[in-house]
């Protein structure tokens, strides 16, 4: 049996990694490939600071608010781990800022060791009169996609370099299953209006001294389009860009100096921080995660598409919980095809 | 008297800190610093330069907590400046963890340091050996940018510092109004102060940058504390040892019970082993005294034995230290105009 992964990002490395682990075992013919276009350091997962956080609102879309769950709770599990170091995964405390006082966000409870701020601690930040505390992971991509890859590696699955411009490209010659965590260009294999960029830039650089996240949010002006400070393990990501429609991947003067500006404004020591680079990605931004089963006709065979694409800026924070949703879904296409002899559970 | 001439000794936090508050508190003082070690080579360079204060049996609780409140308040200024970087200031989060129940639930700077609270359940979870924990947000200073930066600030204001090993206060008197002594664990030599008396650290230094968060066992035996570009492991408290030489078998000890707390530092790199004599006394010794030889009359101001707690009170003690300066320097003046007639 063959299955084929379209993408490499955060999204199509777990999601082939939970699938091997999962059912290689009982389906030991099962072959993975991994293809595309761009692969780590150069995917949208690269860019990111690697901050385990949810947008504001849920907007009722209780199921993404379970696999982040899940994924933070996964990651937790790991950190004590030897390979949590490879992985790029550490704890990272800091603050939430906004000028107004707003509702508990739905991963409260999620997070360690959430509160509001001090009058004290507030002080800090003039300007933003209301505020979060709370202890979160970092899963830095640049060391976790490495990581993902090392373990397919080993585990035998094969790596593609190449632009799939359809699925029948990838669904011939014994391919049962796809994975589409194609993310941003998911419209190139098939049209998906919902489907836009949330373009976002930020500049990298030296500020070892900075040892919280700080992250501002301006209600008007929407997710990310106010200061953030992400310190890393090498570097300390600056951000707060977010255009929606905006395809361009180029980096924009303005953008830098409105960035430049409004971190410095935020946190003054930064002034004297050196820049050691600039980035800016597509945040394959939808009204909800596409995670769902398709099968398509092409010609005379039929494959089974399994769709794990729209993350937004989310990416990182819910990606092993939609992993794991897609090799449910992998496991009921098994099931169906009569791969999995029983189904797992009690035998009568 | 019109520029009374101030010698401070030593160049440590206490010494460098007192120096640049005389010269704030009485700028018509001409103020120089003599000191054998400068940074990195002080007791103070190999501190964490965290602010959880120690708790000193002998001094009064208000004046600990007005001293850890002075120096958080000033530190807290600076790091939320453009020259944080410079000093090496920064504000940093974490846990303090204890196996059995804290002898105090509110320690007596627990609404000083950010956010103090105790730990979640779920905090606690990483911590299987512990049953109970504060979570807090302070400051660390990290040495030597911030030894750099006091001295920095005090060649702005005129102030001379020269490599002098003093063996003897009264050699400055011929040269100096007032000394200050700032001398650290050297006092015991200098001023005969049988109270003071080293408490060993040893400590390790090294490259953990994903290391953002500190970690403290309550015992104050095993810590964690992030800093600009090391991670300070620690620690021992060995009380009356004088060896400055570095242990292997503490310092496996150390990394071992460190890798506990925080099973990530299997990876740390580029370990570096430090030991200091923290200058260690019942009470910290802020006070005025006048020797007397021969007729011959020297003021002398005390700011020493700041033990484990330097960091966490030094510009407390700095500014109590430079009060007792300009009354020493009133009373010098009133009996010198008193002379003239």
């Amino acid at each position: 049996m063959r299955v084929a992964i379209i993408g490499a990002g955060v999204i199509g490395l777990s999601s082939a990694l939970c699938i091997h682990e999962q059912f290689h075992g009982l389906v030991p013919s099962m072959e993975l490939e991994v293809y595309a276009d761009h692969f780590t350091p150069h995917t949208t997962s690269d860019g990111a600071a690697g901050l385990w956080q949810p947008y504001l609102s849920d907007h009722g879309n209780l199921q993404e608010t379970i696999w982040n769950k899940e994924t933070f709770d996964y990651l937790l599990g790991q950190l004590h781990s030897p390979a949590a170091k490879e992985m790029g995964l550490f704890l990272l405390s800091g603050y939430n800022l906004f000028t107004e006082p707003v509702p508990d966000p739905s991963w409260k409870n999620i997070v360690l060791g959430f509160r509001n701020l001090t009058p004290k601690e507030l002080e800090l930040f003039p300007g933003y009169s209301y505020g979060w505390f709370n202890t979160t992971l970092m899963l830095e991509g640049r060391s976790y996609l490495p990581w993902l890859t090392n373990r397919l590696t080993q585990r035998g699955v094969k790596f593609f370099h190449k632009k799939v411009e359809s699925f029948q490209e990838v669904s011939g010659d014994g391919v049962d299953v796809v994975l589409n965590c194609s993310g941003m260009r998911a419209g190139d294999l098939q049209p998906d209006p919902e489907l836009q960029p949330g373009r976002g830039q930020v500049i990298k650089v030296l500020a070892p001294w900075v040892k919280h996240f700080i992250i501002t949010h301006d209600l008007k002006s929407g997710i990310y389009n106010s200061p953030y400070v992400i310190p890393g393990s090498e570097f300390t990501v600056l951000g707060g860009i977010y255009q929606h429609g905006n395809w361009s991947e180029e980096n924009s003067a303005k953008d830098h100096k409105s960035i430049w500006d409004s971190c410095c404004r935020l946190l003054p020591a930064l002034q004297n921080a050196k820049t050691v680079g600039e980035w800016s990605g597509l945040r394959p931004a939808r009204p909800s995660v596409r995670l769902e089963r398709e099968s398509i006709r092409l010609g005379n065979l039929q494959a089974e598409v399994i769709h794990n694409y729209g993350h937004g800026g989310f990416g990182i924070t819910i990606h092993w919980g939609c992993a794991m949703a897609a090799a449910r879904l992998f496991g009921s296409i098994l099931q169906e095809k009569k791969q999995l002899a029983t189904p797992p559970g009690p035998r009568l | 008297m019109a520029s009374p001439k101030v010698a401070v000794v030593g160049a440590g936090v206490i010494g460098l800190s007192t120096a640049l508050c005389i010269t704030e508190t009485c700028p018509s003082c001409s103020v120089t610093v003599l000191s054998d070690q400068f940074s990195p080579n002080t007791t103070s360079d190999v501190a964490a330069g965290m602010l959880i204060p120690h708790t000193y049996p002998d001094t009064p609780i208000q004046r600990q907590k007005q001293w850890f409140k002075e120096t958080f308040t000033y530190l807290f200024a600076i790091s939320n400046s453009a020259e944080a970087s410079e000093a090496g200031i920064h504000l940093v989060s974490g846990w303090q963890v204890f196996k059995s129940p804290p002898k105090e639930e509110l320690p007596f700077w627990s609404d000083i340091v950010l956010g103090f609270r105790p730990m979640s359940e779920a905090e606690l979870q990483k911590f299987p050996r512990y049953r109970f924990g504060q979570a807090f947000t302070t400051l660390k200073c990290d040495c030597p940018p911030y030894l750099l930066w006091l001295e920095k600030r005090l060649k702005a204001t005129g102030t001379q510092m020269y490599i002098r090993k003093v063996a003897d206060l009264w050699e400055l008197r011929s040269e100096y109004d007032i000394v200050v002594n700032c001398a650290g664990m050297g006092a015991q030599e200098l001023v005969g102060d049988e109270q003071l008396f080293p408490v060993r650290g040893q400590v390790l230094k090294v490259h953990a940058p994903w290391v953002k968060l500190f970690i403290r066992d309550g015992d104050g035996l095993t810590y964690i504390y992030p800093g600009v570009h090391k991670v300070t492991l620690g620690g021992t408290r060995e009380k009356g040892s004088w060896s400055l030489s570095p242990d292997a078998g503490t310092t496996k000890d150390i990394f071992d019970r460190c890798c506990s707390l925080e099973p990530s530092l299997q990876g740390a790199q580029d370990i570096e082993v430090k030991v200091g004599l923290r200058p260690s006394r019942q009470c910290v010794r802020v006070q005025r005294e006048v020797l007397s030889q021969g007729g011959v009359k020297l003021p002398v101001i005390h700011n020493y034995g700041h033990g484990a707690g330097g960091f966490s009170v030094h510009r407390g003690t700095a500014n109590e230290a430079a009060h007792l300066v300009e009354e020493c320097i009133s009373v010098l003046q009133g009996s010198s105009s008193r002379a003239k007639l």
